[in-house]
């Protein structure tokens, strides 16, 4: 019965038209959309001409912005202020200048370290491990002592992610685009935002 | 400070994930066109994030959707109406729209109906995102895609696990409670489970000029806008298998006098039940092929009560009638894909859908005895196949190419072709064309409901069992534009010429009331949108749609079709992200109605102030309709009222707790 019904016929008392009520809406959309456009010029922070980014500047930038979307247990940092880590798995090629663009940054009031993974160290002092293509050799040992801890393992190598590895950073043509292993994930303690994995392709083992 | 900021030196660590991706690693200069991964989708999509509904303060569907681009909602009190690019007959129950939750359907099999409202079966909380797909779909998706898809997410236990439980308070008598529980157990089994109850007096008293007599209480309709829902979600993934069940009830209400109801009585109420299982299986061999396979069966039990004064006819003068279904219906669908040397994917698939119950019955209930005035069984099948080819012809040029047959045991075969054609002639811009032919599948109330009781026959259109599918052919440009980083502009042009929509109709000979093809709409228009997304965690868009909905020649003028709309949001984090305040305004300008008069123009700004920077907590603050603007929707046919009023200020807090 939720289908027209016929109208009643009924004459109707008065006239009842509009009820005026939005006179004013003409002005107070103007009003809302000036300050919407105020708002949005702020200045962008535009990228100039002359950057010679590298490859390994950008995956530093994806780095760095994963770490935004991921969310480390307290109990991971010795203290509020301690560094959270970046640990380079291989040659460390975020060296010099490229590490310099991350000075003054924090994440969640952590200043950011970025340093090559010692062999001998405990992979579980580092909250981020970069797992360079070519030690794609030793990523087995890496990412079995990284299950059920929080360390988010990142790597730039084909089948990283399926082989358990959380994010991979492929290339497709000449841009980065990342896969994430949401199995993976779900077996350390880290908590990863949905806005991340909707940008993400997502792989499975 | 402007020339200072444009001259410092740049810094990639100020980017978003989504402008790093469109980064060329090779290029010595700056960031290349803004290319999301939506701007590679072959169609018009808008993509709400958990994100923006929490920062937002959105309470349903209907008010997200409202905010995207080209859509706007009307509420007659009952349910929600979804009108887009100037298509929103009044009181059709959105069955224009597919509505999707994890690629399962939600319309129902007798309706159609796409539930928007408190009438949704899934919690919002439970939402990770919805893709909205402007225009058909008809080549990958079944039937009732004629204006577009609306594909729900919902959250999975990665996104909430542990246990979590949220309460909510709000004007008008409401509150909502909800506990989730997500786990992950050792043998890589998840699970995540949701049950939520919401309870809402609604206004005290509402006042309907229309009824404005001695005899109706002078127009005061009291204690009868009240809401009641109660949810349950579970959903459990193991390896490439994911089971989903399914459960939402909704009792709303009607405090409009519809149908020629009693006005002012409580009892008139409308129950909305959905609830269905849904197994999918989905895994890709190697790197080349996948394959997807989907089975479900759904339930959708209705109930309406309405009061009627039948003295007059001499039953009566409380005659209490029931509409009732159920509507049940099983189905499956498989799908393989297969990427082509690296340059072409191709999907095949097979739906089949069962609709082994569709019933449709009224009974007029007469203290003791009652009396059956309806009594519809009836059944269904649909059965359909379709590919999609999507070839890469050339670095920046993509064509999509789809073809979709259905055959349906109601009205015959329909065959409707789709193409895209993608094309990104600069870095920082995307043109896309795109064309799609599509239809509706009359749904089974409008081909076979009948009352055997002549006052009915009389006042409820019959149905018609030789009506044909609604068809749209629609072709839209859009082009995307990246002004600098974090900018995105977009505009698109549209036109939908749509065929033989489906209204009932009184036959000028016989004096009849029936269902039939009848109406013709042009649809033509245009959107302009300004999206921000800002490394800050800033988030702004704006969007200005010109609508124009013609009908064919000697017919009547669209009602409920606004010229204009204009939307606005923003999202600006406080102290370093701590908060989020954020506000969105709608305007949709005047709309005509059903009996010629006019709904005016209306700006409806919302403010929400939301953080999760306690932990364990996340809480929020919402004012709604903030400047207690006066504004009603257009009603529909089966409502003796021309223009609905909406609610004024309101407002609605909101806390959640993880354990």
């Amino acid at each position: 019965m939720r289908t027209p019904w016929r109208k009643h016929d009924e004459p109707r008392q008065g006239s009842r038209g509009s009820s005026g009520a939005g006179s004013a809406w003409k002005v107070r959309a103007f009003r809302w959309t000036m300050v919407c456009c105020v708002l949005m010029a702020a200045p962008p922070h535009a990228i100039a001409q002359g950057d010679n980014q590298g490859e390994y500047r950008v995956k530093l930038a994806f780095l760095y912005n994963f770490a935004q979307f991921v969310q480390w247990p307290a109990d991971t940092f010795p203290d509020s202020g301690a560094p959270l880590s970046i640990c380079v798995a291989g040659d460390n090629p975020f060296k010099g200048e490229i590490e310099q663009s991350l000075s003054g940054r924090t994440i969640g009031g952590h200043p950011i370290e970025v340093r090559r993974l010692n062999p001998e160290e405990d992979p579980h002092a580092c909250q981020m491990i970069f797992v360079r293509a070519s030690e794609m050799k030793a990523a087995p040992r890496i990412l079995a002592s990284s299950k059920g801890s929080s360390t988010l393992t990142v790597g730039e190598a084909k089948g990283f992610a399926e082989r358990g590895g959380i994010i991979n950073l492929t290339r497709e043509e000449n841009k980065l685009r990342f896969e994430v292993n949401i199995d993976a994930a779900a077996q350390t303690r880290l908590k990863i935002s949905s806005k991340l994995l909707a940008l993400a392709k997502i792989v499975k083992e | 400070m402007w020339a200072q900021s444009t001259q410092s030196p740049p810094n990639l660590m100020d980017l978003g994930l989504e402008d790093l991706m469109k980064v060329e690693i090779e290029s010595v200069y700056g960031a290349s066109g803004y290319k999301q991964r939506v701007s590679d989708a072959s169609a018009s999509i808008t993509i709400i994030t958990a994100d923006e509904i929490s920062r937002h303060g959105y309470h349903t569907l209907a008010d997200i959707l409202r905010n995207v681009p080209g859509f706007y909602v009307s509420y007659d009190r009952d349910y929600d109406y979804l009108g887009e690019r100037g298509f929103g007959p009044p009181g059709d129950f959105n069955s224009r729209f597919l509505l999707l939750v994890d690629g399962h359907r939600v319309n129902d099999n007798i309706f159609d109906q796409a539930f928007i409202g408190t009438d949704f079966p899934v919690d919002i909380d439970l939402i990770d995102r919805i893709e909205v797909i402007r225009g058909p779909n008809s080549s990958l998706y079944i039937a009732s895609a004629l204006l577009g898809v609306i594909n729900v997410v919902t959250k999975q236990v990665r996104d909430a696990p542990g246990l979590t439980f949220t309460g909510e308070l709000a004007s008008y008598g409401t509150f909502k409670s909800q506990l989730t529980y997500g786990h992950r157990f050792r043998n890589g089994l998840e699970m995540l489970l949701s049950g939520s109850y919401y309870n809402s007096h609604g206004q005290d008293a509402l006042y309907f000029p229309e009824f404005n007599s001695p005899a109706t209480n002078y127009g005061i309709a009291q204690n009868a806008d009240f809401d009641e829902y109660g949810h349950f979600f579970a959903d459990f993934n193991y390896g490439h298998f994911r089971l989903e069940a399914v459960y939402g009830s909704r009792e709303k209400g009607v405090p409009t006098g519809a149908f020629g109801s009693v006005f002012d009585d409580t009892g008139n109420h409308s129950i909305d039940t959905r609830q269905y299982l849904d197994l999918k299986y989905d895994r890709n061999f190697g790197s080349d092929w996948g394959v997807m396979g989907q089975v479900y069966i759904d339930r959708y039990p209705y109930d309406q009560t309405y009061i009627f004064d039948l003295s007059t006819f001499g039953g009566p003068s409380r005659a209490v009638v029931d509409s009732h279904g159920p509507g049940a219906w099983w189905g499956a669908e498989g799908a393989l894909s297969k990427k082509l040397l690296g340059k072409q994917t191709l999907v095949v698939g097979a739906e089949f859908r069962d609709n082994f119950q569709q019933d449709m019955g009224m009974v007029e209930n007469l203290g003791q005895t009652s009396l059956p005035v309806a009594n519809v069984q009836t059944s269904s099948t649909i059965a359909g196949v379709y590919a999609q080819d999507e070839i890469s012809l050339h670095r920046n040029l993509t064509l999509d190419l789809g073809l979709r047959y259905d055959q349906y045991s109601t009205f015959g075969g329909t065959t409707n072709p789709r193409a895209a054609l993608i094309y990104q002639p600069l870095e920082k811009t995307t043109l896309k064309l795109l064309y799609g032919q599509s239809f509706r599948a009359p749904n089974a109330y409008e081909l076979y409901f009948q009352s055997t009781n002549p006052y009915f026959q009389a006042l409820l259109p019959n149905g018609n069992p030789n009506l044909r599918p609604e068809t749209a052919r629609t072709t839209e440009l859009v082009v995307e534009q990246d002004l600098s980083h974090q900018f995105l502009f977009v505009v698109s042009g549209y036109y939908y010429p749509i065929r033989s929509l489906i209204s009932a109709q009184t036959n000028p000979v016989t004096g009849g009331y029936a269902y039939q093809n009848s109406q013709n709409v042009d649809l033509r228009g245009t959107e302009i949108t300004l999206k921000r997304q800002a490394r800050s965690g800033l988030e702004a868009g704006m969007s200005l749609s010109l609508q124009d909905a013609q009908t064919g020649n000697g017919e009547p003028p669209l009602t409920n079709s606004p010229h204009t709309l204009v939307q606005a949001n923003l999202s600006v984090p406080l102290f370093h992200r701590r908060i989020y305040a954020s506000t969105d305004i709608d305007c949709v300008s005047r709309r005509s109605t059903l009996q010629g008069n006019f709904a005016e123009a209306y700006a409806v700004p919302n403010f929400t102030l939301f953080s999760n920077a306690i932990k364990h907590w996340e809480v929020s603050v919402s004012l709604y309709n903030a400047f207690n603007q006066r504004f009603g929707d257009p009603a529909g046919p089966e409502d003796p009222e021309d223009i609905i009023m909406q609610d004024g200020r309101n407002f609605r807090v909101r806390f959640g707790y993880h354990f």
